[in-house]
């Protein structure tokens, strides 16, 4: 994808559609328009105010490193091995973003990968993944355990 | 999944100053809207999402918006003994009570440990049907009650995978709209109605995969499957036990089929129509070699199924337990300068 800074020519565009994104940490960004039709939240506004595509349109909760992790994931058409390299941060930036977005299969994608990264994981694994803390009390977490024994029964202690 | 949008101050979009930048890490994921995180334990095991109840108070009840339910006897917790039978059932039936009145767009049910009691299982089911289930994926093999109306009439199925012994009573008419993917082994299909006297029709518009193993097709009446999308069919089909005089015939329309695979005996009628458009196929023909009173007519199926794939670019052809009939070799080697 391409970064602008200034004006783009108009025959460019004619090539292929494009509409300029605006990240959080202030970028422009052009981005095939078949791309943003997958985020439901820009295609909305798009497709009812018909605006003019070279006015950026601004995503406050989107990072310029995500949206380049977004497109590329879209681009190559939701690559696991591609996604293998991600961070758990950018895992989660991704989910975020998707959601943000309302991108549907980016999310199902995004959450089925942390999915198959939480399972067989220990509770301490996934807490830190979440960056969770345990605001339980130690008898009101035996509380939980005991209520339904057979449930937790395998499941490790903290 | 439509309220999943978590709630965002927007009112910030307009010129956002550069050091307004997201804060990646401690609190990213606590601004999430719990249906996100239910969405995630959608994927896992359901004893898995169940679990995360014990991580912190906020996640006392996150599992109870999961929209995917995994249930799976032979699964271990870490490396720990499998659940018995018993708490398994108490399980599933807990979990089910849990999400009575939830939508369920994944049910996937693998019983390979134990036999359950039959009744038992129709009920788990037939509990998760009209719900909005998209993938369905059940795999037991022991004998089961399968709810076939219910199943007919899941026009929100996209994908439905049945390993299991049971009987569907196939409907003089079904659609599926939105069924991409269909693989059934085992199942034995027959008719609802003994006294239809033309084609049962199934429709699935929008099915690109078919994959049917083992499957017994017992139905009075013929069987069309209008599939005007499906790229792959792939059947393996044996009838040479039974001695119905009348065994009836599998036609698919699927004119954007590419991919054809057969496996079986040549004793019920595989009709393609409008099968121009197959690239590949592969053809395995398993004959009893005793039977050589059949070996005339088998000469004659197979010139039938053949030559309805004569314009393939790649064809893999296999018998086994033949004796080289003449007549069969005959068609073969015309056959084979077609597609060569």
């Amino acid at each position: 994808m391409q970064k602008t800074e200034g004006e783009e020519s108009k025959a460019e565009n004619e090539e292929v559609k494009q509409v300029t994104l605006m990240t959080s940490d202030g970028v422009k960004m052009k981005v095939e328009i078949s791309i943003v039709y997958e985020m439901e939240i820009v295609r909305s506004f798009i497709e009812v105010n018909d605006a003019d595509h070279s006015v950026p349109f601004p995503l406050p909760n989107v990072s310029s490193h995500t949206l380049d992790l977004i497109i590329e994931l879209v681009k190559n058409e939701y690559d696991d091995e591609f996604m293998k390299t991600f961070s758990h941060d950018e895992l989660k930036e991704v989910l975020v973003a998707a959601n943000y977005l309302n991108m549907k299969t980016l999310l199902d994608f995004i959450a089925t990968a942390i999915a198959n990264l939480l399972e067989k994981k220990s509770v301490e694994f996934i807490r830190n993944f979440f960056n969770i803390v345990n605001d339980f009390t130690p008898e009101e977490e035996a509380e939980i355990r005991k209520t339904n024994e057979w449930v937790f029964q395998d499941l490790d202690e903290d | 999944m439509n309220s999943i949008i978590a709630t965002r101050n927007n009112e910030t979009a307009k010129g956002v100053p550069a050091e307004e930048i997201v804060v990646v890490g401690e609190d990213i994921i606590s601004k999430l809207h719990e249906s996100i995180l239910g969405h995630i334990l959608s994927f896992l095991p359901s004893m898995e999402a169940v679990h995360t109840s014990v991580l912190s108070k906020r996640w006392v009840d996150v599992w109870k918006s999961i929209t995917g339910l995994q249930f799976n006897d032979s699964l271990h917790c870490f490396g720990k003994n499998k659940m018995n039978k018993q708490n398994f059932e108490r399980f599933v039936n807990w979990v089910l009570l849990h999400l009575a009145n939830s939508s369920i767009k994944i049910f996937s049910l693998c019983l390979t440990c134990y036999q359950y009691d039959s009744t038992l299982v129709s009920t788990w089911i037939s509990s998760i049907f009209e719900r909005g289930i998209k993938n369905l994926h059940i795999q037991y093999s022991d004998e089961v009650n399968f709810p076939s109306h219910s199943l007919f009439s899941c026009s929100s199925l996209v994908q439905l995978v049945l390993q299991m012994k049971c009987t569907l009573s196939v409907p003089i008419f079904a659609s599926l709209p939105n069924l991409k993917i269909l693989n059934i082994s085992g199942i034995k299909l027959v008719s609802e109605s003994s006294t239809y006297s033309e084609d049962l029709i199934l429709n699935f518009p929008n099915l690109k995969v078919l994959e049917a193993r083992g499957c017994e097709w017992l139905t009075i009446q013929n069987i069309t499957i209008q599939a005007p999308l499906l790229e792959r069919f792939s059947i393996a089909i044996w009838r040479s036990l039974s001695d119905e005089p009348y065994k009836s015939s599998i036609t698919v329309f699927a004119p954007c089929l590419t991919d054809f695979s057969y496996e079986g005996d040549l004793e019920q009628d595989i009709v393609l129509l409008n099968s121009l458009s197959i690239l590949s196929a592969s053809v395995v023909i398993v004959v009893d070699e005793d039977r050589t009173d059949r070996m005339e007519k088998l000469g004659y199926q197979a010139h039938k199924l053949l030559a309805q794939i004569c314009e393939v670019q790649q064809l893999k052809l296999l018998f086994y337990k033949v004796c080289f009939y003449f007549m069969l070799l005959c068609e073969l080697e015309i056959l084979l300068r077609y597609v060569e």
